[in-house]
């Protein structure tokens, strides 16, 4: 029997609204087990309450963050390097 | 010396002052401790006042003068800086119970360029712990305010620069600005604000908290003040890897030339949307005055700034946890509920969120590098709001609710990812009695075109303001 050959589907970057509704809403009990699991340091409730509804008028909710960086994990950089230091005037000048 | 006349004197004003004999170092540096004995229980500048080495240096330096080894503006003139600076022998506390006992071991390069010019140390000034915020608050050391009214902010994170200059007890301070901690509480009260491109001003010898965005910034009441000090402070330090090679102009060189065929930028979205409507119309009009005098302005657009806060704050918060780590580990029970809430957002951020967002940082950069390619440079408010109240947490800017502390920073935070020089200058005061501020932002490096258009702005009486009534 011939295997069924697929075709393999070409990747269509999601809109921004596609990927957020595609993420489920981060929970309080995600932090707790992933800041507990994956390193030794100790976290308040409340201080992890702020990262699920930010009260303290200086940070954006996590929750809300993430959904920002899923985006900006979506968006093609090419080839683009991580930025370094600035080292030399614009060339325009 | 006394008298509030003298206490709201530029650095040049001092400087010829002193050369003139006028008074001496000594006493000059005495009727500054006078002033913040009388009034830094009000206004919450400084953190540490060093009365002692302060007038041992300011003896030094009219013992110079006197010899006629006084060669720089600078001598015998009383500055202070942000308590991140270090200091020999003086605590750097960066607002925070958590660096009670820390004692520097040596000068920051900013304050070794300082001191060897004979200026004058004051102390340390007062910050959000850590400068870890947009509203300057310190539970600590208490919140600095507002020296236009005293029950507002005086804005973050280098809230005791600001109010250690507004309130006249310092002619200059140093701050760090890494989303707009200089430029934005400058603007929020009537100063002068410097933000230099990224790595032309060494972060050697400064408490880090973003290694990626950190930049020394300076605060005077002109701009002439602000050339004078970044001249000082510029310049390479190959002791710190973030430092710029690249040689130093001379910026109060063109202050005062004519801007004819100056091409200056203007943002189509984002800069001028969600602001206060008199901020509005003050920078409308300083937009009318540099084309009266001869500018071109272009519509320009920026990259666009949707995630920009999202980039800044997955670059802020581990590499803020990843120096913090060893504080957290020994007393991180001293630290303030708000910052560590952010370091454990650091520690929630996936290492793929962080490289995304310093390959952003690139982006921007090379996008805003090209926006330069057709002008000389962008135009702005420097913030979308004046002065909050104190204990604001959230605020409301024409039909946008936000945390006080991201509105404060909205116009800043971007030109601390692209890394390019900008500058606050005061544009007039809002009906509400608060000063209001225009930036302006120039080509990496071009820090003396810049400080030329801000001054060109300073140069016109609508924009000025009057003393603060202390």
């Amino acid at each position: 029997m011939n295997p069924v050959k697929r075709r393999r589907p070409r990747p269509v970057p999601p809109s921004s609204d596609k990927m957020v509704k595609t993420m489920e809403r981060l929970e309080k009990r995600t932090l707790v087990l992933l800041t507990r699991q994956l390193s030794s340091r100790r976290w308040t409730d409340a201080e992890l309450d702020e990262l699920v509804e930010a009260k303290l008028g200086i940070i954006t909710a996590f929750r809300d963050l993430l959904a920002e960086l899923d985006v900006l994990c979506g968006t093609d950089l090419g080839t683009t390097a991580p930025a370094q230091g600035v080292q030399k005037r614009t060339a325009a000048e | 010396m006394s008298g509030p006349d003298a206490a709201f004197l530029s650095v040049a004003a001092l400087a010829a002052k002193l050369a003139g004999r006028e008074f001496s170092a000594r006493e000059l540096a005495e009727a500054s401790l006078a002033r913040i004995d009388r009034l830094n229980h009000r206004c919450k500048a400084f953190i540490t006042v060093t009365a002692e080495s302060a007038l041992a240096a300011a003896e030094r330096a009219d013992r110079s003068r006197a010899r006629g080894a006084a060669t720089s503006p600078l001598n015998g003139i009383p500055f202070a800086s942000k308590d991140l600076i270090d200091i020999a022998g003086v605590k750097t506390t960066a607002g925070s119970r958590v660096l009670a006992d820390n004692v520097a071991g040596s000068n920051a390069f900013l304050i070794d360029r300082m001191l060897a010019r004979g200026a004058v140390s004051l102390g340390k000034l007062n910050l959000h712990e850590f400068a870890y915020g947009g509203t300057g608050e310190n539970p600590i050391f208490g919140t600095p305010v507002n020296a236009y009214d005293t029950t507002r902010i005086a804005g973050g994170s280098s809230s005791g620069s600001a109010a250690a200059c507004a309130f006249g007890l310092v002619p200059a301070a140093f701050g760090t600005d890494t989303g707009g901690s200089v430029r934005a509480p400058a603007a929020l009260n009537g100063l002068v604000g410097v933000k230099p491109t990224l790595g032309r001003i060494s972060i050697r010898g400064v408490l880090p908290y973003c290694w990626s965005l950190d930049h020394v910034g300076i605060m005077t009441r002109t701009v002439g003040d602000a050339a004078l000090l970044l001249q000082a402070v510029a310049g390479f330090d190959p002791l710190d890897p973030a430092s710029a090679d690249v040689p130093v102009d001379d910026y109060a060189a063109g202050l005062g030339e004519p801007l004819a065929g100056l091409r200056v930028g203007v943002p189509a979205r984002f800069y001028f949307e969600h602001c206060d409507a008199e901020i509005l119309a003050a920078c409308e009009a300083v937009l009318r005055r540099l084309e009266r005098g001869g500018a071109a302005l272009v519509t320009i657009d920026l990259p666009p700034m949707t995630l920009a806060r999202a980039v800044s704050l997955t670059l802020q918060m581990p590499e803020a946890l990843s120096f913090h780590a060893p504080y957290l580990a020994d007393r991180g029970s001293l630290y303030g509920r708000d910052f560590r809430a952010g370091l454990a957002l650091g520690q929630c951020l996936l290492a793929e969120h962080y490289v995304q967002a310093r390959r952003m940082l690139a982006q921007y950069r090379r996008q805003t590098d090209a926006v330069f390619e057709t002008v000389d440079v962008i135009v702005t408010p420097t913030t979308p709001l004046i002065a909050p109240e104190l204990g604001a947490v959230r605020v409301a800017t024409a039909g946008l609710d936000e945390a006080v502390g991201n509105a404060i920073t909205r116009y800043t935070t971007f030109f601390n990812l692209s890394g390019h020089p900008a500058v606050t200058v005061p544009c007039g005061l809002h009906s509400r009695g608060l000063p209001m501020g225009v930036q302006v932002v120039g080509r990496y490096f071009a820090e003396a075109l810049m400080l030329r258009v801000a001054a060109e702005i300073e140069a016109d009486d609508a924009f000025a303001l009057p003393a603060p009534s202390l």
